[in-house]
């Protein structure tokens, strides 16, 4: 942050004593001011810088790896295509005109016509949508309502996209997102009758235990248009309370709606006006996926190197990282990894532990609640390495089975004697 | 984005999360579900902009003009509704918390106008000069020291006219 002098005001009155007096006044309100969760913040504006991602490639029909990570960890909170609404949480959800320029083929009078058309009875309040115009993010068009069918205001959303052709797009929107990073109550994939196909999941926003819930059908034509509707059991998906106990529509219901004929017009058209738009002019600067080691490499590594007398039952990863599920026969216990070149720069952060002979900097931790997603009684153990020329390999082991969920176990299954081992082992180094 | 990029972001995040949550419940006088909303805001461009190859520069002082260009959009469009002082954020009370003074602060910062507002947040809490002030909020220098002076004027008025000392004492 700049700490330039500032200059006296010209023809002011004399205001300096104040001046300086209040710098002083706000710092000492503001430092009193504190999030009541931080985490909340972090996570959410990950969420949120994910969707903004994906939001593009999938209207761009660009590489969706993004997407991976967002499944993997933990992004998973709001519908990949997150219409306006939900994407923006509350601040757009107040903001129900649509702008003209925004029109495309599809105009958000369309599109929040189409949706309201295939709601049940009930009070409708807070219409809101965008047109398949470009915008600012190339994202597609989207509706936002807020519906009451006598139990409870609750938020629907719908959101159009594209898969592009052959790139594992489809695949990755129609996956059920990994067990130990996010926390649903129920997930089911499946292929529809006129060829379309269809993920349905019954999860959180944030999680389980706080924040509302979200249930999201994606379906995916065999012409690749996307159909993302999602429903929670609160008027807004963040920042309101729960109104009632489950999202209106049964997740049948919920499928139903999202796959309904009167929706394949509407996405034809948006294919159509995407194809005249053309790739929008910043689809070069995505992020492209790193020649880093291979997500199957890490995750091989990992499991290959697991004790004896444990067993993976869920394992996964992303490029550089890994992750498995072991359980030794006392409950299920989270592993992950990170293999990272170029990390000099934390050779600061890791200063206050051991130097290994070789020049290695080992630092070890023990942490309760670590990744501050609040599973009750969840313990993370640490052991981060770095060798002298910046090849890191971070291993964490938690006492649950998963990302912010309760304890299973009072320890993890691996030890810190075993951690360092882990993370020490030259195998690791034949990936870098 | 590789997840090194990602670790090294999540750093940032939950480095400057607090700050700027602090800088939106100035900027909102007090509005914590909308300063977490900007937060989170924030945050997410922030994301975007790590994912690209060119690094910024300082992200730190770059995430604060974000947020106050979030709260200055989002203004705009809600101008129309705007809410009465009254929320106060729930803090835990820090050993030198003084309530009385913060809602005193934070009831005259709301009977500013957003952007002298955001004036008053990036001049004398973010201690930015006017230049930088102006480059922040895409307006000239002198629009700044005309409300950087309006402000002020106003502050003092609704604190009593006096001392902040005095009044932080009293």
């Amino acid at each position: 942050m700049p700490f330039a002098p500032r200059e006296e005001e010209r023809g002011a009155p004399p205001t300096g004593d104040f001046e300086r007096e209040l710098g002083a006044v706000l710092r000492r309100t503001g430092g009193t001011l504190g999030p009541s969760d931080r985490a909340v913040l972090v996570e959410g504006g990950l969420a949120r810088g994910r969707r903004r991602v994906v939001l593009r490639r999938v209207a761009t029909g660009g590489t969706v790896l993004a997407l991976a990570a967002a499944g993997l960890l933990g992004g998973y909170a709001g519908g990949l295509l997150g219409p306006g609404g939900g994407e923006r949480g509350r601040v757009a959800a107040e903001n129900p005109v649509p702008l003209p320029s925004q029109d495309g083929a599809v105009s958000a009078r369309r599109m929040v016509g189409t949706l309201t058309a295939l709601l049940p009875e009930g009070e409708l309040t807070r219409q809101s949508g965008r047109g398949s115009g470009p915008g600012p993010e190339g994202s597609g068009p989207t509706a936002s309502v807020v519906h009451d069918d006598g139990g409870g205001a609750a938020l629907i959303q719908v959101g159009l996209g594209r898969t592009g052709l052959g790139d594992g797009t489809a695949e990755q929107l129609l996956t059920c997102p990994a067990k130990a990073y996010t926390d649903v109550d129920d997930c089911r994939e499946s292929t529809l009758g006129n060829g379309s196909r269809a993920l349905v999941v019954e999860g959180y926003v944030y999680g389980r235990d706080r924040g509302a819930k979200q249930w999201r059908a994606t379906v995916v034509t065999p012409s690749g248009a996307v159909i993302d509707v999602s429903e929670y059991n609160a008027p807004e998906e963040k920042g309101a309370e729960a109104t009632r106990e489950d999202p209106p529509l049964s997740s049948e219901a919920l499928l139903a709606l999202a796959s309904d004929p009167s929706w394949l017009p509407v996405a034809a058209d948006y294919l159509a006006d995407l194809a005249d738009q053309g790739p929008p002019p910043d689809a070069a600067e995505e992020p492209r996926p790193p020649a880093g080691p291979s997500s199957g490499d890490v995750q091989a590594t990992l499991k290959g190197l697991m004790p004896k007398g444990t067993t993976v039952v869920e394992e996964g990863g992303d490029s550089g990282f890994g992750y498995v599920v072991v359980d030794d026969g006392r409950g299920g216990s989270l592993v992950q990894v990170n293999v990272q070149s170029g990390m000099e720069d934390l050779r600061g952060h890791l200063s206050g532990g051991e130097t290994l002979p070789d020049g290695t900097l080992v630092s070890e931790r023990q942490e309760e609640d670590p990744d501050q997603k609040g599973g009750r009684g969840a313990v993370g153990w640490t052991v981060d390495t770095l060798r002298p020329d910046g090849f890191r390999v971070v291993v964490m082991a938690f006492n649950a089975p998963g990302q912010g969920q309760d304890a299973v176990r009072p320890t993890p299954a691996l030890t810190m004697e075993q951690l360092r081992a882990l993370a020490l082992d030259p195998a690791w180094r034949g990936l870098g | 984005m590789r997840a090194a990029r990602v670790e090294e972001y999540r750093e940032f995040a939950a480095d400057r999360a607090t700050h700027l949550y602090r800088s939106a419940c100035l900027l909102t006088s007090g509005d914590t579900h909308l300063a977490e909303d900007l937060v989170q805001e924030t945050l997410g461009r922030m994301y975007v902009l790590w994912g690209r190859s060119s690094r910024i520069d300082n992200p730190a002082a770059y995430a604060q003009t974000v947020l106050v260009r979030a709260f200055l959009t989002h203004r705009r469009r809600r101008s129309a509704t705007e809410r009465p002082v009254g929320e106060l954020p729930e803090a835990p009370r820090a050993p030198d918390d003084d309530p009385e003074l913060r809602l005193a602060l934070l009831g005259a910062l709301g009977r500013l106008s957003p952007k002298d507002r955001a004036v008053v947040v990036l001049r004398y809490w973010e201690d930015r000069s006017v230049e930088e002030t102006a480059a922040a909020m895409n307006v000239s220098s002198a629009a700044v020291r005309t409300r950087t002076v309006r402000a002020l004027a106003k502050l003092r008025e609704h604190l009593g006219g006096g001392s902040l000392v005095e009044f932080a004492a009293g």
